[in-house]
């Protein structure tokens, strides 16, 4: 049967929109505190923010540069931008149906109140009068615009108000506000009740104005933000420049074109038409908004001590399993494979591991990857004490880590001053794979030891996202993990690799092989099965491959949180592949490639999604976990996975995601139990250890 | 200097920079970190006899990164190596003191037989260790610069030819065949023809069943052919050959390059070299062709850690000298009893000097060959048969000498009988002082000893020599006239007394 595009691949920016719909969904969730939810509003929102600064504006350059080729799915660039606007004004609706009709009403049950200015008692209004003076005054400095003084430039993200004013003699004049990200967007204004009490400081501003403008009657004004076109392009190819490029093009993204306006709707008529036509904002492009701007601001509300109950506990990382009772981590993984499964398991051990080596007078030298790491990060100043202790540090720093430029290169620089051999990644190549490689020398001779991970050094992130990270020393793999970091540092040319797969390269044909190879087995007469689960599936020629394969029979089964821009079970297509997404509290991060081969399986763990980006544009690698203990252990997470009935969708043949038939089904939550699997075998090995 | 555990080898060549980094490991040798970078110089350098200052900045970085990576493995020792495009560039010099200021490491810059030498005797060291030296064999490397061929016969390597042509001049002269992919390999063999066609002159006498390659195209030839890999030698069928050979000469470089994901200068040489040994295969009976997996400097790597393993390969490969120095000599005539009279002579007469002089083990043996090879002129014209001696010898590949010995052995070989060193001889004043003490103490030997046999009847029985302070005592017994071996004799002490600082006389008992 053929299928056009359309019934064959879906739009990957649509895709992505469903992916930020089952996210919201967790906002949605009552069976989470109302915290919780505010966290996943904030993530939907941010999220959403982004998509707007890179693809939003990607399309609209292409639509700019009259670039007419379609997607996979058989859309123009402005088809999809159409698309576009139409699911977010939907999206940004439900946003705010979920906070305004279901969360600030919860928030109030709890006992915090927002209050819009007309509701403040006088106490309240004294108050918040005195706020603006003492505070915001002194920080608010008025943008007036006429001929002499052109629109102002607002950066990107930021909250303004824009005004119409009146002079005295009946001129009418435009100005500008910009609310000041020093102080706190919650402004907790003391109440009689027992309830907690905030207004939004630009509720504060908008209604203290009058005392920016003397001499001035105010007409008009408008609470708006607008998010800019932030994609960085970097030309050229000089490695040495990189870092300077990076620099200048962080600077310029603050004031890229304006690809969203979001204007709060009770604002005036005259004030909104004349902001849209300042930022060339078209009509589709601008949300009014019904609450106020920028969800993202949850993020910090959340933090508040006072209301830690309202938030639900993450569970506790536990003890690494697999590392119980060694006290000799290198001997440990001498032994055999250690596997460490992120946020059950606590990322400590990967630090732990770093900090011996950085004390460890066999060691010679250290060299990891970093992409995106936490503030005040540990790792960082291990390595900095492992540079001044002698050791030879090498750290491959990606610069072009999205929107954490600005951090990466602060801290690429302290490790430079620390004496580390600093690379920054290579032009037009991504580093994205996750890797460490510790040299010792020992009585025998060099030995190398490995983590491998399938997401960030990050210690803060590893409590929050799912990931699994590889501890081995087996030769072949070090090797391959020595020539990846020879290769990324410009002392060699790519190589041939023993174990690995080496985007860009040999990463693609990798995956071609093992889904070929399930393909000749089922024509053989066998079995083939394919188990994978990733953040997103986009590109076109494994889509196909995968196609071909269910097309001859091979069992596919697809856990992709994010996009997918596959379509399970169309008849004639793909009757054989299923899909499921699963958000939960943790992001599924990890991405788990399995091939049953006739039984004689091979199950490997990546940095790398099924996309092009992944599988030519960046560096990225998929190793395989070969004791078979750590295989068994992997297995079993993927069935409980695929048991899943609580967070789990499941992907219908129109594309479109919803929840499983539970009928008859034991409910399984699978992040909840993986834990409960964590807590208990580490008990269980105390017990065991201590003969109970 | 003390061995080292983890040594590490920097190797510029024509087409790329290595680094190889080893340790020892259960007696031997094990690799640690190979890594390469491509970099084109010898093409620069042959065609314009310099390197440009961007490739010398990138020599530079290239190394210093590669001094980097051996540190991070804790590399004791580093040394670095470079042969015949920095060897033929009118600035090396300048690159070897660039290298010296930003890296700290001492360039050595070896010459192709040097390299060579190096070749073979990490070859060997594999062979011996495998075993597998046992049939007579054709031994050949294949570099991007230069070819080296050596014959194996009765345990022995007796004839060495470095044939300066490699794969990259090769393909110089064949690319205008480019264009027409079935006559490269006429173009190639025909070129080759004009350099092979003297060696089945010194093949070996009876069938040659080994046939042994080495190079760096060697290790993608492997995989290209499905090689055997047998540890420490992997052996390519004959079919596995002709058959990779048929496909390839029916495509042009680029078609090569693309089809086996190569990079188009490397797809040349693989060319190149492929043609070179099905050229040689045809010479011998091998069905397959043995590569040793070996990298090439592994006997410096012995020499800087298992010191004991380096002595016992370089004895051999000095036996293979001397051996082959032997044949040399038969092949001009000049081998006899005279030869082995002196020959003892000369090393009873260096033993006793050896007291108060330390020579070293390279001396003995360049003695050793010039009093083997001292009359190979005469086959040219006795007349002046010393200058014939030293030319021929300079011009000759001998396994186990480089250039460099070579012209120390032919100067002593020279000074033999009428000339003696002097600074006027041209030859003599370009040595170091070092190098000029050690021609001078050695022909003084030689001298002494070729006047024992003068007129080649071998007429001193019961040699014995003595020493007593300051003079040097040849005691010999003769029953005959020996008058023109005592008036050379006299003749030539001046010059070992200016030399060694000691009287040296001549007793002859009677009598007998």
């Amino acid at each position: 049967m053929d299928h056009n595009q359309d019934q064959k691949y879906i739009n990957r920016e649509l895709s992505w929109l469903m992916f930020n719909d089952r996210v919201l969904e967790e906002a949605y969730d009552k069976d989470s505190k109302v915290f919780t939810r505010l966290k996943f509003l904030a993530i939907t929102a941010s999220n959403l923010d982004e998509f707007f600064m890179v693809r939003v504006a990607g399309l609209k350059q292409q639509m700019a540069a009259k670039y007419r080729k379609k997607d996979i799915s058989g859309k123009t660039p402005e088809e999809q931008l159409n698309a576009i606007y139409s699911e977010t004004q939907l999206m940004m609706k439900k946003i705010y149906s979920c906070l305004n009709k279901s969360l600030m009403p919860k928030m109030e049950e709890s006992g915090i109140r927002f209050k819009r200015y007309n509701e403040l008692d006088e106490r309240q209004i004294v108050y918040a009068r005195d706020f603006f003076d003492e505070f915001c005054f002194p920080a608010l400095t008025p943008l007036a615009i006429d001929a002499g003084r052109p629109f102002p430039l607002l950066q990107t993200k930021g909250i303004n108000i824009g005004i119409m004013l009146r002079s005295a003699d009946e001129e009418e004049l435009y100005a500008v506000v910009k609310v000041p990200t020093v102080l706190p967007r919650f402004v907790e204004i003391r109440s009689e009740e027992s309830t907690t009490e905030y207004i939004f400081l630009e509720e504060v501003i908008l209604n203290n104005l009058e005392k920016l403008f003397i001499g001035y009657e105010i007409m008009e004004k408008s609470i708006f933000r607008i998010t800019r076109d932030a994609d960085l392009e970097i030309d050229g190819d000089d490695v040495e420049d990189l870092l300077l490029q990076i620099e200048k093009n962080i600077k310029k993204r603050k004031w890229g074109a304006a690809v969203r306006l979001e204007i709060q709707s009770k604002g005036d008529k005259k004030i909104r038409k004349f902001i849209k036509k300042k930022l060339e904002v078209k009509d589709e492009e601008t949300y009014e908004i019904n609450g106020p701007l920028d969800p993202t601001c949850w993020f910090e509300f959340i933090e508040n001590k006072k209301f830690a109950h309202l938030l639900d506990m993450l569970p506790n990382p536990q003890d690494s399993i697999d590392f119980f009772g060694e006290e000799d981590l290198f001997e440990a993984i001498k032994e055999r494979d250690r596997l460490l499964h992120h946020p059950y398991e606590s990322f400590y051990k990967v630090l732990d591991f770093v900090e011996r080596a950085v004390e460890d007078p066999k060691v010679l030298a250290i060299k990891q990857t970093l992409y995106r790491v936490s503030n005040n990060s540990p790792i960082i100043s291990k390595l900095i004490r492992a540079a001044e202790n002698g050791k030879q540090v090498t750290v491959v720093v990606e610069l072009k880590a999205r929107f954490e430029e600005e951090k990466n290169i602060l801290w690429a620089r302290k490790l430079e001053q620390a004496g580390c051999h600093v690379v920054y990644g290579l032009p037009g190549l991504k580093i994205h794979s996750k890797a460490l490689l510790i040299v010792r020398r020992e009585e025998d001779g060099i030995h190398r030891y490995v983590h491998l991970s399938t997401g960030n050094y990050n210690d803060t992130t590893a409590t929050l996202y799912e990931d699994i990270g590889l501890f081995t020393c087996r030769e072949d793999i070090c090797i391959d993990i020595s020539n990846m970091f020879n290769m990324i540092t410009g002392y060699t040319k790519a190589l041939h690799y023993k174990k690995i797969f080496v985007a860009p390269g040999n990463l693609r044909t990798g995956f071609e092989y093992y889904i070929d190879r399930e393909i000749r087995n089922v024509r053989a007469g066998g079995e083939g099965h394919i188990i994978a689960k990733l953040n997103s599936l986009i590109d076109q020629d494994i889509i196909d491959k995968l196609y071909e394969a269910s097309q001859e029979g091979v069992k596919i089964e697809l856990i992709i949180r994010g996009m997918c821009g596959l379509r399970s079970q169309v008849k004639g297509l793909s009757e054989n592949i299923t899909v499921r997404s699963i958000v939960g509290t943790f992001l599924e991060h990890s991405r788990i490639y399995y091939f049953y081969n006739g039984g004689d399986d091979d199950l490997f763990l990546s940095s790398a999604d099924w996309m092009e980006r992944n599988l030519d544009r960046r560096i990225e690698i998929l190793f395989p976990v070969e004791e078979h203990l750590l295989k068994e252990r992997l297995l079993d997470f993927l069935d409980i996975l695929l048991a899943d009935t609580e967070k789990t969708r499941i992907q219908l043949e129109d594309g479109t995601y919803k929840d499983l038939d539970r009928r008859g089904k034991e409910p399984v939550n699978a992040q909840v139990l993986m834990h409960q699997k964590a807590t208990e075998a580490i008990k269980k090995a105390k017990k065991d250890m201590m003969g109970l | 200097m003390n061995s080292v555990k983890i040594g590490s080898i920097i190797y510029i060549g024509s087409t790329e920079i290595t680094v190889t980094i080893k340790q020892i490991k259960k007696n031997g040798l094990q690799m640690v970190e190979k890594a390469s970078h491509s970099i084109a110089i010898g093409k620069e350098a042959f065609e314009t006899g310099k390197i440009s200052a961007d490739k010398v900045d990138r020599i530079v970085e290239i190394v210093s990164n590669f001094k980097q990576l051996s540190l991070e493995y804790g590399a004791e020792r580093i040394a670095l190596f470079a042969s015949t495009a920095i060897r033929e560039s009118d600035n090396k010099y300048y690159i070897r003191d660039r290298l010296y200021q930003e890296t700290g490491i001492v360039l050595e810059i070896i010459s192709d037989s040097e390299l060579k030498n190096i070749i073979f005797m990490s070859n060997l060291k594999v062979l011996k260790d495998a075993d597998y030296l046992k049939n007579n064999a054709i031994i050949t490397f294949i570099g991007s610069g230069n070819l080296g061929i050596a014959f194996y016969e009765d345990m022995s390597i007796n004839f060495l030819q470095n044939i300066m042509i490699g794969t990259i001049k090769l393909y110089e002269i064949a690319k205008n065949a480019d264009k027409y992919s079935d006559k490269m390999n006429i173009m190639v063999k025909e070129q080759l023809y004009t350099y092979f066609n003297f060696l089945p002159t010194f093949l070996p006498k009876s069938n040659i069943k080994d046939f042994i390659v080495t190079g760096r195209t060697l290790d993608t030839l492997k995989a290209l052919c499905n090689a055997e890999d047998k540890g420490e030698i992997s052996f390519i069928s004959k079919p596995g050959l002709e058959s990779f050979y048929n496909e390839i000469v029916a495509l042009n470089a680029d078609s090569i390059a693309i089809k086996y994901n190569l990079n188009r200068e490397f797809a040349n040489e693989l060319v190149i070299a492929t043609i070179v040994i099905e050229n040689l295969l045809e010479m011998t009976e091998a069905e397959t062709i043995a590569v040793p997996n070996i990298f090439f400097f592994d006997i410096i790597f012995y020499e800087m850690m298992l010191p004991k393993q380096y002595e016992e390969i370089r004895t051999l490969f000095y036996s293979y000298a001397i051996e082959s120095s032997r044949k040399l000599a038969q092949m001009y005539k000049s081998y006899g009893k005279h030869i082995e009279f002196v020959e003892e002579m000369a090393s009873a007469i260096l033993k006793k000097l050896s007291k108060n002089n330390r020579f070293k083990e390279k001396e003995v043996i360049y003695l050793k060959i010039a009093v083997i090879l001292h009359n190979i002129g005469k086959y040219i014209n006795p007349d002046k048969h010393y200058l014939h001696s030293s030319y021929i010898l300079q011009k000759t590949d001998i396994i186990g000498l480089s250039e460099q010995d070579r012209k120390l052995i032919s100067l002593i070989v020279k000074y033999q009988s009428y000339l003696l060193p002097t600074e006027k001889d041209e030859e003599y004043a370009q040595l170091s002082a070092v190098e000029k003490i050690s021609v001078s103490k050695l022909s003084a030997v030689l001298r002494l000893a070729d006047a024992l046999d003068k007129n080649y009847s071998q007429k001193f029985k019961n040699i014995n020599i003595k020493q007593q302070k300051g003079l040097l005592i040849v005691e010999v017994e003769s029953k005959t006239n020996t008058y023109i071996e005592q008036i050379k004799f006299n003749e030539y002490c001046d010059f070992f007394k200016e030399v060694f600082g000691i009287e040296v006389k001549l007793v002859i008992k009677r009598g007998i």
